[in-house]
C-alpha cells in the first residue's frame, strides 16, 4: 500500500528554525472532511457533459499525492535559507 | 530478458503492481534498463529525480533554489493527464498554445509512459545570462 508523504520537514536557517509537521494526522482528520466531498464528485463527475472517470481519477489523484515523497525545495536568499522537504 | 525481469514486467501489464514498484524490484534484483539509442553500452540505471537548479547573480551565498521532484511523481502525473475526457484536451492545448507551448494532450497515452519518463532520464537545460544560472536534469 502506498502511502501520502507522513512528514514534511520545514527548516528556516536564519532564525534557527526547524519544524517537523506530522502530516499523518492531518490527512487523519482529513480523512472524514473528504469523504462528503469525494460523494460530491461523483455525483458531479457523473452529471458532468465531459464523463470523467470518478474512479480512475480519484486514484490517480491519490496516487500522484503519494508521489509527492521525496520531494525537496531548497530556497537560499541572501539572508535567509529555507528548506522543506516530505518524507 | 531475464525470467524476473519478464515477470515484474507481466505484473505491471497485469496492473497487480505500480510502475513505480516495477522499478524497485528491478533495481532490487539489479537489472537496468539497457539504454536502446547507446546499443552495446552498459546499462543506465533509471532516473528516480528530476532537478531543477537556479543560482542568481547575487555571489555565492544569495538567490539559489534547489528543487528536486521525484520521477515518481511525473509518471503519476502523466498518468492523471492520459485520464482526463477528450473535450478538455482542446482547452488544455488551447491554453499551452497561448503560453507558447505546442503539446497535445491527447496524445499522452499510458502505454507510453514508460517510455516518455525514459527519454525524459536524458533531458539536460543548461541556461545561463548574464551570471544567472539554471539547470534542468534528471540523476
Amino acid at each position: 500500500m502506498i502511502l501520502p508523504p507522513l512528514v514534511a520537514r520545514v527548516r528556516i536557517r536564519t532564525r534557527h528554525f526547524r519544524l517537523w509537521v506530522p502530516l499523518f494526522v492531518i490527512w487523519l482528520l482529513l480523512v472524514p472532511l473528504l469523504l462528503p466531498v469525494l460523494l460530491l464528485a461523483l455525483i458531479v463527475a457523473l452529471l458532468a457533459p465531459a464523463r470523467w472517470r470518478f474512479g480512475p481519477v480519484a486514484r490517480g489523484t491519490y496516487v500522484a499525492l503519494c508521489e509527492t515523497r521525496g520531494t525537496h525545495v531548497d530556497v537560499e536568499g541572501k539572508r535567509t535559507d529555507v528548506s522543506i522537504a516530505l518524507h | 530478458m531475464t525470467a524476473e525481469r519478464l515477470r515484474i514486467l507481466n505484473l505491471v501489464a497485469e496492473k497487480k503492481i505500480s510502475a513505480d514498484e516495477a522499478a524497485n524490484l528491478l533495481d532490487a534484483i539489479g537489472e537496468p534498463r539497457p539504454d536502446p539509442s547507446r546499443p552495446g553500452a552498459p546499462p543506465r540505471a533509471a532516473p528516480r529525480y528530476l532537478r531543477v537548479l537556479v543560482e542568481g547573480n547575487e555571489g555565492d551565498h544569495g538567490g539559489r533554489v534547489n528543487v528536486r521532484v521525484p520521477m515518481s511523481l511525473l509518471r503519476a502525473g502523466v498518468r492523471l493527464a492520459a485520464l482526463l475526457p477528450p473535450g478538455v484536451h482542446d482547452q488544455i492545448n488551447k491554453a499551452l498554445h497561448e503560453n507558447g507551448l505546442d503539446l497535445d494532450v491527447s496524445k499522452i497515452k499510458a502505454d507510453n509512459l514508460e517510455e516518455l519518463v525514459e527519454h525524459l532520464g536524458e533531458l539536460t537545460v543548461d541556461v545561463e545570462n548574464r551570471g544567472e544560472k539554471v539547470r534542468v536534469f534528471c540523476e
